[in-house]
């Protein structure tokens, strides 16, 4: 598992760009992978120079309203946000944008409905298009599971390191459990997540092992009873995850709810930078502290 | 002939020279009763009868891939792609690359894995390129049908000479049908709008579906037909098997005849309404080669929600 990760870290600082951020593939640099790849340095106790030019070139690409794009030639902030946030929260959690990066994805978060609304759309039987609690992939759009546990983490992060004060801080908590509750909302019938489309024309569709995982990752402080099938799912799928994404998100999310992820003999090849994150974040396992330890305390 | 009838023979007349016209597109329907069957050869007379020149040229094969193994036929059919590959490559085209962005799932070498790309087509991984993750072009839609001004799509489709859509024909549980225009959700990228890519559907599910036939105007479609999907598509539904490949360089005509041989009627496809519209074409100004619809129709069930659709003339 050692030799897994430091051929896997030789990959990822190979892949580097020079200005110190990561493509998906290879080309320009992306917000996303440049983050990720951060944590898995992190997690890796990897924190020399290619870390450090990589945490200028994230922090440098901060826009003016506090959040991310997915990558610089890109005109509005994204979700990515959330990843930029828990990669730079150790290093930086002091710095000038990181209030307004929290305000940030606060304000992405879905609101309340109001009565009136809920009740017609009860009667109509349909979903409400922005459901309450849960993030956008992109400004402006419906909330989905994956963005919605990556602001979960981010914020969680957020609350636990005492880096906000005040009225900030005393918004994160209801912000965590109202996006908690709306992952919960998205479960599908055999317990499990997909990407978190209403059950409108759906009614059958299956979850997705990495989904699972990122939303049992997400769900920590929750009701075991809420979670207790969807952990079976999130077992059973890791004896048969056919991705790096797949394996590693479950590998995590089982290792924080306490169960085993050993009998897991599944062999999964890592097709690019993101892969390449996953797996070093999933074989760092408790070490890997940024989704391993307690979301909020 | 009284004033009554010579008024009602102007508006006859007025009304043939409109459909006159219209450019009449090309479309062939190409039996193909198993993958087992020659693909290469179908292929390629189509893209000779068509007049394709690719000598020279980048061709980028756009399959649909959507889903690991379902119980029904959701993904493009490898062998199909394969073979598209063959052909563009034997008729001198210079580099031939097969380029997918899936909707909801991120793992697509995982998923093209899976679907048999790998065991397939050699060299896969070289030859394919994620469109989720590809590096991007800000570019502008004139005159949008949707509430989009503009969209970020991958270098590797905007630079390419030709794009060929190769959608599974399918039915689709929001636009009735998936087919060559839909099939180009595919390339907006996830890496910038998220999976789903949801700001398609906040801008107009059809109407985005035609502002990307707008923003492509050099394409070529082969439709697996071969085997397609009925019912809840382009995930949920059950196999149907018509044994047909579908070609043409005008998507909105070839998905229209598409349309007849499913028994859906392409006058009631919201994202064809809109170019019929709005762009000047007629669904019925289609020149058709081949096999003839009424030979080969093939009725694909729909959802209940979408049986207004249901193409009730016999033709």
């Amino acid at each position: 598992m050692i030799a897994e990760a430091d051929q896997l870290q030789q990959r990822l600082l190979t892949a580097q760009n020079s200005d110190g951020g990561w493509a998906y593939q290879q080309g320009t640099s992306w917000t996303e992978p440049t983050a990720l790849a951060l944590l898995a340095l992190a997690a890796q106790k990897n924190t020399g120079p290619p870390y450090q030019r990589g945490c200028s070139w994230l922090s440098n690409r901060q826009r003016a309203d506090g959040g991310w794009a997915p990558n610089p030639g890109i005109d509005a902030s994204s979700s990515v946000t959330s990843v930029a946030l828990l990669a730079l929260s150790d290093t930086e959690s002091r710095m000038p944008g990181f209030a307004p990066a929290v305000r940030w994805l606060l304000e992405q978060q879905n609101g309340e409905i109001p009565v009136l609304e809920r009740l017609a759309l009860r009667l109509l039987g349909a979903a409400p298009p922005k459901a309450p609690g849960g993030s956008a992939w992109f400004p402006g759009t419906a909330a989905w599971i994956s963005p919605t546990v990556m602001s979960v983490l981010a914020l969680s992060r957020t609350a636990r390191t005492g880096a906000l004060i005040g009225p900030d801080q005393e918004r994160l908590r209801p912000a965590i459990k109202r996006a908690q509750q709306y992952i919960l909302s998205r479960k599908c019938r055999d317990g499990g997540w997909n990407h978190g489309g209403s059950s409108f024309r759906s009614e059958d569709a299956e979850s997705y092992p990495e989904m699972t995982g990122m939303a049992l990752l997400a769900l920590q402080n929750v009701s075991p009873a809420d979670i207790q099938k969807p952990l079976n799912r999130a077992e059973a799928f890791l004896s048969s995850a056919h991705s790096a994404e797949a394996l590693s998100w479950l590998q995590l999310a089982l290792m924080r709810h306490g169960r085993s992820v050993k009998a897991s003999t599944t062999s999964v090849v890592c097709r690019n930078n993101r892969d390449i994150c996953l797996r070093l974040l999933a074989l760092a396992g408790t070490e890997a502290g940024v989704f391993a330890e307690p979301l909020v305390s | 002939m009284n004033r009554r009838y010579f008024f009602l023979g102007c508006l006859a007349l007025a009304g043939c020279s409109r459909v006159s016209s219209q450019a009449k597109h090309r479309v062939s329907i190409l039996r193909a009763r198993s993958y087992s069957m020659d693909l290469v050869s179908i292929i390629r007379r189509v893209l000779t009868d068509h007049r394709i020149t690719v000598t020279g040229k980048s061709v980028v094969l756009k399959p649909n891939l959507v889903e690991f193994s379902t119980h029904a036929p959701a993904n493009t059919n490898p062998l199909f792609v394969a073979a598209a590959a063959e052909a563009f490559h034997s008729l001198g085209a210079r580099q031939v690359h097969i380029a997918e962005g899936p909707g909801h799932r991120r793992a697509t070498l995982d998923m093209a894995y899976d679907a048999g790309f790998f065991s397939t087509i050699p060299a896969f991984e070289n030859r394919f390129t994620d469109l989720n993750l590809d590096d991007v072009t800000r570019v502008p839609i004139e005159t949008p049908f949707s509430s989009l001004s503009h969209l970020y799509l991958p270098n590797t489709v905007l630079r390419c000479d030709l794009l060929v859509s190769l959608p599974k024909m399918k039915t689709h549980h929001w636009t009735g049908a998936t087919l060559s225009m839909k099939n180009l959700f595919g390339i907006v990228p996830g890496a910038v709008y998220g999976w789903p890519k949801n700001v398609l559907h906040w801008g107009g599910i059809d109407e985005c579906i035609a502002d990307l036939h707008r923003l492509f105007p050099r394409q070529f479609c082969l439709v697996d037909g071969i085997e397609g999907m009925e019912g809840n598509g382009p995930i949920l539904g059950t196999r149907n098997a018509p044994g047909l490949i579908v070609a043409g360089s005008h998507p909105p005509s070839v998905d229209a005849t598409c349309c007849r041989i499913m028994q859906i009627d392409p006058h009631q496809v919201g994202y064809l309404r809109l170019i019929e519209r709005h762009l000047d074409w007629n669904p019925s100004a289609v020149q058709q080669t081949g096999e003839a619809i009424a030979s080969v129709k093939t009725p694909f069930q729909l959802i209940p929600a979408f049986e207004h659709l249901r193409l009730h003339d016999t033709a």
